[in-house]
Parts: structure tokens; C-alpha cells; sequence
């Protein structure tokens, strides 16, 4: 038993070693300097850092918006993937459909900021609805790809064994599919988390460093104090966006966890 | 609990962590090293200066980058490892190093014993209070320049503008030639992208102070925004003309023309080209302020690394810096040449009196600053009341702002609002 503990011990080290070297360090170095007055040599600073931020009304603003945009995007994306995979039958032209709908993830930014563009007076006026409308047009593609495949992969017996009772496609959808979907709905909340954080580019693009106060989020902050070197300000701001994002991912898990235990 | 094999694995973590976080340690805190400073290589006023001081202190290592992107992108890496080079150097017209970020980060040392040396007969004190972000002299001064503006005298005698203030002038002189579809009633050579808060910075309400607080109200605004609106009008209106540059058509096509470039040396130059090409008598005017007073910019300025382990030697290399002799007597603008104002009383005089003693060669005439101009230029630096550095983002934002009231598609109401919010958040991060 110690003999086969220790192969999987030595099987897992290389990367629990890529694991501290390129994260856990890295975060371990963010945390630190959070609490120093300089950055590069340490001087203690106690919470001075985080009591700044937290006095920092862009910091709050940026805070706010991100996690209040990224909770209603992602719902409106995941509600809008579950929906169109609903809606389209299983067939293989479905699967080239969608897989053509994936590719809008891979457009560049550019040309997307170029589309909204054509748009008048969009960008100006609606901000918030000009990223929904990003975010949903890049990523409901390979969203829905993902939960078509995974409905395919479910035994066919089910849903002849559930049509044979009666139930309809709505009906098992509600009562059986979606629960069997809602550990890819975990993962897709959590890709959909990363893809979230990528509307930087386009709201660079579109706005600059300095976007209006709708859609002025996290990245912008950070974008902005790294370029004025201002590194205690970027660790304890990244440090409190780490833990509120791991908080998110947690609760996500576990209620997940629990939804799927019940059903 | 925690059973004994995770608390070995924590440690071994941990001591990892700590190991690796170790590892740009770098220098023991009582070794000085080296001294180092790094420079690009189109500011001239670095390359000469440096290059002489390096040659009386062979120790010093100089790192010589092509822009000064380049520069800031590795700055950025080292300073976020503690390290970096032992004075930092900046051009305001081109680094794009916001002073006043920079010094609320902690990256530079404070240098107030160190100035607290310098005497007011010896450098230009008003130029000097500029280095000071919140109170603290972070920064120190190395070069200077005062946008001004150039007429002919028997212009000026005729329409009577001989006492009054440019700002005042340019609406009228706009105004005189509205109906003249050949002639451009004014012009301003920005030399700088934020043409509408270089305007605030010369009508003395520059829009944030040394402190980091917004100072423009609205009303002010407007009356810098209105006139940068004219200014540029005229600008693209000369752009569609023969001419494409101030150089080429001055004097026989505007009227009245603003620049930022070398004052020392172009006083000079308009003197001599009026002369020549028209007969006339150039008349430079200062950019004064409804109260009379002038604001220089300060282009070149340095800092010590708040990183540096050899402080002494890094002000000492900022002063020799400061103390450079240059000139100003050349024919054209070419790389090498400092075009900017000294910070040192002596080398500014010494840069007076060649311009009196040399004579130019332009326009295939040889002429020296004339007397008049002489003492004009001798008497300036008192006329300069204040000084800042302009910050490339603030006129980033200001400029990215007002930008729809200068090609109209905006009202200058929603573009300062616009302004105001985008400022306090700037303001605040």
C-alpha cells in the first residue's frame, strides 16, 4: 500500500511543483506585498493597502461592476446556451452549426469592436449592452457546443424510457436533462468566468483606459495602476479578486454538489 | 486535524514558496554597487550629459534604449523586483511616465535634504518647486520651455496689440481675418498631442495641480476649450493650404503664430527671418495670463529609485545633469541638439550670450540676437511665475474627452462631464 502511495506521489510531483512555481508562489509573492509599503523590498504595512482600496471609489467601482456584470452575463450567456441547444435536434448538421457558431469565440477583437461600431450611437449609450451583446455573440457558440455533446453522450434509453410515460421534451428536459447537464454547466460557469475577463480587449478598444462608469471594471484598475507601477495597490487588489473569485467558484461547486446529490 | 504526511507536504510547500520568493534578493542592503541610469537615445540633453560624466566616473552603467516604450517596459518589470536603475529619467513630451502615479506608488526617493541644498542664485527656484508632487520634491527639474508667440511689430503696433495679453489677441486677430480665405489668422505648433490641456497649462488653469486635485471649473474650461477650438480650426485650415508646417509659411501666412519649441533658440531664428524674408521686426510675446504671470514646462526630469542603494550617487549624477552646459546656437533641429531651457542660472546666461556673440547662419544671412532680444531673453526667467510637469495622462484623457467639441460632433457640456467622472476615477485609482 506505502509502495503504490509513493509511485502516486512521485507521479504527482512534477506538477505539484509546476503547481507552486507558477501559481501558488506567484499568488504566495501577490499576498506578501500586499501588506508592504514598497514593492520590490519588503516594509511592513500592515492593512494599509487594503484600507486604501477599500477607500478607493474606483477600486469599488471597478469591484462592483465586475462581479454584478460577470454574474448577469454569465447567467444570460449559460440561459441563452441551454436554450439554443434546447431548440436545435440532435442531428449532425446541428453539430456543424454549432461548431461554425464557435468560431465567433476566435474572431478578433478588432473586428468585433469594428462591428459594434457600425452600430450608431451604441457604444456611447448603451455600454453594458454593447458587452452582453459581445460576450453573448463570442461565446454562445462553443457554449452550446459543449451542452449539445454532452446530451448526446446521455443514454438514448432515458429519453425513450421518459417519452414511453408520457413526458414531453420540455418535461424532460426540466426533470432530467438539466440536472444531468449541471456538472458542464459548473465547468461552463467557470470557462465562462475566463472568457468574462477577456472583454478587456474589446473595452480597451472601444474606450480606452478610462471607459464610462457602466463598464469600467477590474482589468481597467489593474491595467492602469500596473502601468503606474503602482504594485501594492495591484497585490492587494488582486489578492481581494482572488479570493472573491474562489469564494464565486466554491459556492458555484457546491451548490452545484448539492443540486446534483438531490436529484 | 492534520495528520503528519499533509503537514510535511505543507511545509515542504511552503519552503518552496519562501525558497523561490527569495530569489531576487539581489544585492546585500549595505553594497552600493555601480551607479545606473538608463537614457534614450533621441534626448540629447541624457546622451551629452551622461556621456561626460561617464568619462569622469568610469563606475557609472549607462543602458541606452531606442524609445522610450522600450525603456518603460522594462522599467515596469524591474521596478515590480525591486529593482531597476539608480536614477530614473524622463522627457515629458515623449516617456509618457505619469510623475504623479509614479511618485503615489512609492518608486521614487524623496529628495528634499537633497534640494534644500541648492541655492536660488544658482538654479531657477520656481522652475524647481515644480519637481514637488504633495509636498515632497520627488522629482528634479532638468530642462524647461515657455510656449510663446510670434508677430511682426507693425502688426502689433497697427492693431494695437502691443500691451495686450495673447489670449486676448488671438480672438481678435481671428476675428480681423474671418473674411480672408488666404491668410490663417493664427496658429499654434502644440508640439504635444493634448493640445486642449496644454492650453489650460498656459492660461494658468492647468486642470489638476501638483497635488493630484482637479482645479479647472467649468466656466475657465470652457474659455480654454473655446480657444483651442480656433486654434485648431486654423490649423486644418492651413493644412489645406501650400503650406504644411509653421517653419515653412512663417510670416507671409499667418498672421500670429504660437509655438512650443526651443524659445532661446527660435527667437533668434524669427528674428532673422523676419528681417530677411519680410523687413520687419519679429515681437515675441510670452503667454501670459490674465494676471500677468507665465507657467514654464518642464521637459527633462529626473528621480532616484526609491530601490537605489546609492542614493548620494544617484543626486549627485540628477545635479550633474542639471548643471550641463549646452547650447543653443545651431543651425537647424537635428537629434543631437538640446532644445530645451537649462535649469542652471549660469548655463542659461552662457546660453544668452553665445546667442548675442554667434551669428546664425539662415536664409543665407549671418545674423547674432540683437540687443533688444538679448535682454529680452536675460529677463525672462523672471516673467516665469509657475511651473508643472505636464502629465501625458491626464492630457491623454482630457484630450480623449474634448475631443468630439473640437470636430463638434459633441457639446462641450456633455464632453466635460464627461471629463469630471473620467478625472475622479483617474483620480482615485
Amino acid at each position: 500500500m506505502k509502495n503504490i502511495q509513493r509511485k502516486q506521489l512521485a507521479f504527482l510531483l512534477p506538477s505539484l511543483l509546476g503547481l507552486t512555481a507558477f501559481f501558488l508562489v506567484p499568488l504566495f509573492y501577490c499576498f506578501v506585498f500586499s501588506a508592504s509599503r514598497t514593492f520590490g523590498r519588503f516594509r511592513f504595512a500592515g492593512a494599509d493597502n487594503y484600507l486604501a482600496l477599500m477607500g478607493s471609489k474606483a477600486f469599488r467601482l471597478a469591484y462592483g461592476n465586475t462581479f454584478v456584470l460577470m454574474a448577469g452575463y454569465i447567467a444570460a450567456l449559460l440561459i441563452l446556451s441551454l436554450l439554443v441547444s434546447y431548440v436545435l435536434e440532435n442531428s449532425k448538421g446541428t453539430m456543424a452549426f454549432l461548431a461554425v457558431m464557435s468560431a465567433a469565440m476566435f474572431l478578433p477583437s478588432v473586428l468585433v469592436v469594428r462591428f459594434v461600431g457600425i452600430l450608431p450611437g451604441a457604444a456611447e449609450n448603451s455600454p453594458r449592452l454593447v458587452f452582453l451583446f459581445i460576450f453573448l455573440w463570442k461565446h454562445v457558440g462553443i457554449n452550446a457546443l459543449i451542452l449539445r455533446s454532452a446530451s448526446n453522450r446521455m443514454d438514448p434509453a432515458w429519453r425513450e424510457a421518459a417519452m414511453i410515460d408520457g413526458a414531453g421534451k420540455g418535461a424532460f428536459f426540466r426533470h432530467v436533462e438539466f440536472f444531468y447537464l449541471l456538472p458542464y454547466l459548473k465547468f461552463l460557469f467557470i470557462f465562462d468566468t475566463t472568457c468574462f475577463f477577456k472583454l478587456f480587449r474589446e473595452s480597451y478598444l472601444l474606450y480606452g483606459l478610462y471607459p464610462p462608469d457602466g463598464v469600467y471594471m477590474i482589468q481597467n484598475f489593474f491595467f492602469n495602476n500596473f502601468e503606474n507601477a503602482n504594485y501594492q495597490r495591484l497585490s492587494s487588489g488582486g489578492t481581494i479578486a482572488v479570493v472573491t473569485l474562489f469564494a464565486v467558484n466554491l459556492l458555484v461547486y457546491k451548490v452545484g454538489e448539492k443540486r446534483e446529490i438531490a436529484q | 486535524m492534520l495528520n503528519g504526511r499533509t503537514k510535511a507536504a505543507g511545509a515542504f510547500l511552503l519552503s518552496g514558496m519562501l525558497a523561490l520568493t527569495a530569489c531576487n534578493a539581489g544585492a546585500k542592503p549595505d553594497e552600493k554597487g555601480p551607479l545606473t541610469v538608463y537614457r534614450v537615445e533621441s534626448d540629447a540633453l541624457y546622451m551629452s550629459a551622461l556621456d561626460t560624466y561617464q568619462k569622469e566616473n568610469p563606475d557609472l552603467e549607462i543602458k541606452t534604449f531606442p524609445t522610450y516604450q522600450e525603456m518603460k517596459d522594462q522599467l515596469n518589470t524591474e521596478l515590480m523586483s525591486g529593482k531597476g536603475p539608480d536614477v530614473l529619467l524622463y522627457n515629458s513630451l515623449y516617456s509618457e511616465s505619469d510623475p504623479l502615479k509614479l511618485a503615489d506608488s512609492g518608486a521614487f526617493l524623496s529628495l528634499d535634504e537633497y534640494v534644500k541644498g541648492l541655492s536660488d542664485d544658482e538654479y531657477f527656484g520656481t522652475i524647481l518647486e515644480a519637481g514637488k508632487i504633495g509636498g515632497t520634491q520627488y522629482l528634479l527639474p532638468l530642462s524647461w520651455n515657455v510656449p510663446l508667440a510670434y508677430t511682426s511689430q507693425s502688426l502689433a503696433k497697427e492693431q494695437n496689440y502691443l500691451d495686450q495679453i495673447v489670449f486676448d489677441i488671438l480672438p481678435a486677430e481671428a476675428k480681423r481675418l474671418e473674411s480672408d480665405s488666404e491668410a490663417s489668422p493664427c496658429s499654434i505648433q502644440f508640439g504635444r498631442t493634448d493640445g486642449i490641456n496644454f492650453v489650460a497649462e498656459m492660461a494658468g488653469t492647468p486642470v489638476i495641480n501638483h497635488n493630484g486635485e482637479i482645479t479647472i471649473d467649468q466656466e475657465s474650461f470652457r474659455h480654454v476649450a473655446e480657444l483651442t477650438k480656433l486654434l485648431v480650426e486654423s490649423n486644418s485650415k492651413i493644412n489645406a493650404q501650400k503650406y504644411g508646417n509653421d517653419f515653412a509659411s512663417v510670416g507671409s501666412h499667418y498672421s500670429f503664430f504660437l509655438e512650443n519649441y526651443s524659445f532661446m533658440h527660435n527667437l533668434r531664428f524669427y528674428q532673422v527671418v523676419f528681417h530677411t524674408a519680410f523687413n520687419e521686426d519679429v515681437m515675441m510675446y510670452p503667454i501670459q495670463q490674465p494676471d500677468g504671470g507665465v507657467t514654464a514646462q518642464v521637459i527633462n526630469y529626473g528621480a532616484v529609485n526609491a530601490n537605489s542603494r546609492n542614493p548620494d550617487g544617484a543626486w549627485n549624477l540628477l545635479k550633474a545633469i542639471a548643471d550641463a552646459p549646452c547650447t543653443m546656437d545651431y543651425g537647424k533641429y537635428e537629434k543631437n541638439n538640446i532644445y530645451y531651457t537649462p535649469i542652471n542660472v549660469s548655463a542659461y546666461e552662457e546660453c544668452v550670450k553665445e546667442l548675442f556673440l554667434q551669428r546664425a547662419k539662415i536664409k543665407n544671412t549671418r545674423e547674432a540676437l540683437n540687443e533688444e532680444n538679448s535682454e529680452i531673453l536675460r529677463a525672462f526667467p523672471e516673467k516665469v511665475t509657475s511651473a508643472l510637469i505636464p502629465n501625458p495622462s491626464v492630457g491623454a484623457l482630457v484630450q480623449d474627452c474634448m475631443d468630439p467639441y473640437l470636430t463638434g460632433d459633441k457639446d462641450f457640456e456633455s464632453c466635460y462631464q464627461e471629463l469630471m467622472s473620467k478625472l475622479a476615477l483617474y483620480l482615485d485609482e
